[in-house]
């Protein structure tokens, strides 16, 4: 899958549209969309993952400013680089694109930017986790651990923020 | 599910992931006796039944591939003796570590969406059981970038 450069919220936004309502439809599907026939994985269920996590680092970064919520926005973000990270290096390990990981500041504050930092990074870790959980059945083996993985940590963090 | 939904590699993950929720069913019954009734309390009650559940949809998807479910042990050794409310709470922790451990293996065995649903949930919730202990002990950090992969 290409990530699409430029306004990210709004690509990163349009697929997630997509993936939920996918997701609604086929919960579970025992479809191996991550396996080709030969069994090769392919890197394409992970890339969206990647950028999901390295946009919840930066939204944690920028929610870690607010003083009450520093050191639970800074264990949000430290965790979300490793999980940008691991995927990244998975997804090159299997010979995809990871995608040029931004730099920039968080993406452009729409309506979500006058709610409190504290229910923005809760929305961000559902949902981080939610579209991790639909990932594990479409891939298998490491990947399947690491993403399963990296849904649980999710899970994790919403009992700290 | 079907007996070839469960592969030979599958099926030992699953009975070593059993062994674990047979041990946490086991001190979580232990450390009841050491946390009073409190919020701490209930979270007790609802990581045994947790357990519970785990441990008989583990034993039920073993038998329907044609496996025998490993039997608990009388006694499990704790990573340090249980005394108190906080030696207990360590091995509430251990425990639930070692069924993150357990459920990642599966996950990465798994060929059926059953199995995958059932690792996941075992995972997810042993991950949120361990950084609510790390939270009453103190531990920093509270949560680790990969639970089960630690």
């Amino acid at each position: 899958m290409d990530i699409p450069r430029g306004p990210l919220s709004s690509s990163v936004s349009l697929n997630r549209r997509r993936l939920l309502g996918l997701s609604a439809l086929l919960p579970w599907a025992p479809v191996l969309l991550g396996c080709s026939a030969s069994g090769a994985p392919s890197p394409d269920p992970l890339v969206p993952l990647a950028a999901n996590a390295a946009e919840d680092e930066r939204l944690a970064r920028a929610t870690a400013a607010e003083a009450e919520l520093s050191e639970q926005a800074e264990l949000v973000a430290r965790v979300r680089a490793e999980h940008a990270k691991a995927l990244r290096r998975e997804i090159e390990r299997l010979g995809g694109d990871p995608g040029t990981p931004s730099t920039t500041s968080p993406p452009s504050p729409g309506p979500e930017s006058t709610r409190p930092g504290r229910t923005r990074l809760r929305s961000a870790l559902r949902e981080a986790q939610g579209r991790a959980e639909e990932t594990v059945p479409l891939v298998t083996g490491h990947q399947a651990g690491l993403v399963g993985s990296v849904s649980a940590a999710c899970a994790s963090l919403l009992e700290v923020v | 599910m079907s007996s070839t939904e469960l592969s030979e590699d599958g099926s030992g993950a699953l009975e070593r992931a059993l062994g674990a929720e047979h041990a946490a069913v086991w001190v979580y019954g232990l450390a009841r006796a050491f946390v009073p009734e409190s919020a701490t309390g209930s979270a007790v009650e609802e990581g045994a039944s947790s357990h519970r559940e785990h441990r008989d949809r583990a034993r039920t998807l073993l038998r329907a591939a044609g496996a025998t479910p490993p039997a608990p042990r009388a006694a499990y050794r704790t990573p340090s003796p249980v005394r108190d409310r906080n030696s207990a709470i360590h091995a509430l922790l251990a425990v639930e570590r070692d069924c993150s451990v357990g459920w990642v293996a599966v996950l990465e065995r798994s060929r059926s969406t059953e199995l995958s649903e059932l690792a996941l949930r075992g995972l997810t919730g042993a991950a949120r059981r361990a950084t609510k202990w790390r939270i009453e002990l103190g531990e920093r950090p509270s949560v680790p970038p990969f639970p089960g992969r630690e």
